[in-house]
């Protein structure tokens, strides 16, 4: 069936052209930083036996600066010839320094977030993480902290899933506490009580001093049910349209929403 | 740490389904006008009986999963934003547009519908079965499989959403990616469309969730303002994911799951047996387990078989100062403990690993060949110019004939004046 058409915008015509291969020292700084996250390095070279990560377990870890450097010498050792081996070496330090801050950059270039300054060359640390929580919340998010109290936050250098149920997280700095959030997302909504519910009012808008989740305070208003456990949700959004303005379904969501889980782990302290 | 924001809806600049654009053009030249006129026919197409694989994200509750779900409305998560509003469920219900889609809950003692597949062309179903009426649309071939439900007609009234809920089960959310897993180069997916159940699970039992295409039902819903009529049995709806989840009491939640996971450092357990070994070698080992290390049977090069350690990058203590490079084989990276006999192949393992890896792609190889080369050729050409340098500045024979003969013609000339 024909329906009338109002407006139709021309899609911009751009064609991506190839990318231009990148020099040659930007191309070997790129991938040195990123065999620096330990990309493509195989999974029973970073966890040698599988007992020392069992269903069901988080491990923490240290990353042993002597290891990469011996895994990155041996990917420049390539090509080494005669008169070739001085001049090289003398430009070494400089490559492998600048792979060293662009390893740094690379997941927030990828995420868009700001990269975070240059630093002292700081450990690298962090977790694997073998659960069924990995499969069934795959927006799982991750917080690092180099304090036990969570105060100071570290930079996530490398979040990447290994297979299904396998996550691993590379900070930069020493991690100490990990916190493992729900997914945002996946933020569960429901109502309050066992029968009779109801349902407690946040603020859906940041107006008189209230941030916007804030509760409103008072009776929380009572879901309307059709039969059963059915709910009235038409009904519900009207009820909270009478405290909530302006009332849409972007708002009737933040109201139905219970909060994100997170769980907490210290690191060394063994479980 | 995260935010997230909420929206109302993502409505699609174009809804699936059939349209013509037609262009008219008139011309006045004198007195006679001529008109032009072009008709193109177009179609937009969109999901309708059957998602992509990876458009539909998070199933809550998990599926399979047990947990305090009872006052939980079950949701599903689509990568695709736009999804919910792609389509309309017909009618004319009032208020924010209403989505197409909507999740089902059926309890064990309904008892849950049980999905089977039809070809399209069944879909128009007949008495006692009823469906609403159906346009079939371009690219769709009728012996297509469909998979459908045939819900009760009292248990679809009862447990459908009403027309006028459709608006509020469905929204958006937008997501903060910073704290988010990476897939490989690509962030994780920021924008989701979020369908909303309007039945709570019965505790203490077994629930099925269908998220199910309302497409052309609106007017049948309770307060729609069309009854189906009365020879009518059953209700067939499509289904596009469907799961189950317990609601006893037994925590499977994302807390509850973490909970339970042990915690630790990465390095394999000591487990001692009395019968094994002295005890000096017991607890040598047992160190070696609290570094990381690991014996492995190791083939020697002469042939002879030993057993080595060998140890990951992660490390359950801190690392030592690292050796500095270069290295001109993996054999100098490899640690030898005079104590027990034995080898530390780690660091030489990860120095063959590196060679390995930089061999096997191609690009970068030839990359570090060539940057290899133009530092020679730049190193080459700059000592060219050194020689070439100190020979012009430097003070060879001619200079020194042609510094003296100056010396001593100028003055000459000078005084001639």
């Amino acid at each position: 069936m024909p329906r009338q058409l109002d407006s139709i915008q021309p899609a911009a015509a751009t064609v991506a052209a190839d990318a231009e291969p990148l020099p040659d020292q930007q191309q070997i700084v790129e991938w040195l930083a990123r065999l620096g996250l330990l990309n493509g390095v195989p999974f029973n070279y970073l966890v040698p036996d599988e007992s020392m990560l069992p269903t069901e377990s988080i491990r923490f870890f240290q990353v042993d600066a002597a290891w990469l450097v011996a895994l990155l010498d041996g990917a420049f050792s390539l090509g080494f010839a005669g008169v070739t081996e001085a001049t090289a070496e003398a430009a070494r330090p400089g490559l492998m320094d600048a792979a060293r801050t662009r390893s740094r950059e690379l997941r927030a270039g990828i995420v868009g977030a700001e990269a975070p300054g240059d630093g002292e060359p700081q450990p690298m640390s962090g977790f694997l993480l073998r659960s069924f929580v990995v499969a069934g919340w795959p927006g799982l998010e991750v917080g690092g902290f180099s304090d036990a109290a969570g105060q100071h936050a570290l930079t996530l250098l490398r979040m990447e899933r290994l297979g299904t149920s396998v996550l691993l997280c590379l900070f930069a700095g020493v991690l100490a506490r990990a916190d493992l959030t729900e997914p945002a997302e996946g933020l569960r909504s429901g109502v309050d009580g066992t029968a009779n519910w109801t349902k407690g009012l946040r603020y859906a808008t940041a107006t008189g001093g209230h941030a916007i989740g804030d509760p409103v305070g008072g009776t929380p208003v009572a879901v309307p049910v059709r039969s059963g456990r059915v709910l009235d949700m038409a009904g519900l959004a009207r009820t909270m349209a009478q405290t909530i303005t302006p009332f849409t379904p972007a708002q009737f969501a933040v109201e139905l929403c219970q909060g994100a889980a997170t769980v907490s782990f210290v690191a060394g302290a063994t479980g | 740490m995260s935010t997230i924001t909420f929206g109302d809806h993502v409505t699609p600049p174009l809804g699936a389904g059939d349209y013509t654009v037609t262009v008219t053009q008139t011309l006045t030249i004198g007195t006679p006008t001529e008109g032009y006129r072009a008709v193109q026919d177009l179609t937009v197409l969109g999901p309708r009986y059957a998602l992509a694989p990876g458009t539909v994200g998070t199933l809550f509750p998990p599926t399979g999963s047990q947990g305090d779900f009872a006052n939980v409305l079950p949701h599903v998560v689509l990568s695709e934003p736009s999804l919910p509003w792609q389509r309309s469920p017909g009618g004319s219900i009032p208020g924010p547009p209403p989505s197409w889609l909507a999740v089902l809950v059926f309890d064990a003692a309904d008892p849950p519908p049980r999905p089977f597949a039809i070809p399209q062309a069944q879909l128009a179903g007949g008495a006692p079965v009823f469906a609403p009426p159906r346009v079939a649309e371009q690219g769709e071939n009728p012996a297509d499989p469909v998979t459908v439900i045939d819900v009760p007609l009292p248990l679809f009234m009862a447990i459908a959403p009403a027309a006028a809920d459709l608006p509020w089960l469905a929204h958006v959310r937008h997501a903060d990616v910073t704290a988010k897993a990476t897939d490989g180069d690509s962030p994780a997916a920021s924008d989701y469309a979020v369908v909303l159940a309007n039945r709570l699970p019965a505790p203490g039992t077994v629930s099925t969730a269908h998220l199910v295409s309302l497409e052309g039902l609106g007017p049948y819903l309770a307060g729609g303002g069309t009854a189906i009529p009365a020879q009518f049995a059953a209700v067939r709806v499509p289904t596009l994911a469907s799961w189950s989840f317990g609601t006893e009491s037994d925590e499977e939640t994302f807390a509850g799951a973490l909970q339970a996971v042990d915690a630790g450092p990465l390095q394999r357990r000591f487990v001692t047996t009395a019968a094994a070994g002295s005890e000096g070698a017991r607890s040598a080992v047992q160190s070696a387990f609290g570094m990381g290390y690991l014996p492995f049977d190791h083939a020697l090069r002469d042939g002879a078989a030993t057993v080595s350690w060998y140890r990951g990058p992660l490390l359950p203590i801190a690392g030592g100062a690292p050796p500095a490079p270069p290295f001109a084989d993996a054999d100098q990276l490899l640690r030898y403990d005079p104590t027990s006999g034995m080898l530390d192949v780690s660091y030489s393992a990860a120095w063959t690993l590196g060679r390995l890896l930089a061999l096997h792609d191609n690009a970068f190889a030839t990359a570090l060949y060539r940057w290899k080369l133009t530092q020679t050729h730049a190193a080459v050409a700059a000592l060219e110019q050194q020689v070439l340098d100190d020979l012009l500045a430097g003070d060879s024979a001619i200079n020194q004939v042609t510094r003296a003969v100056r010396a001593l013609v100028t003055p000459a000339l000078d005084s001639l004046g």
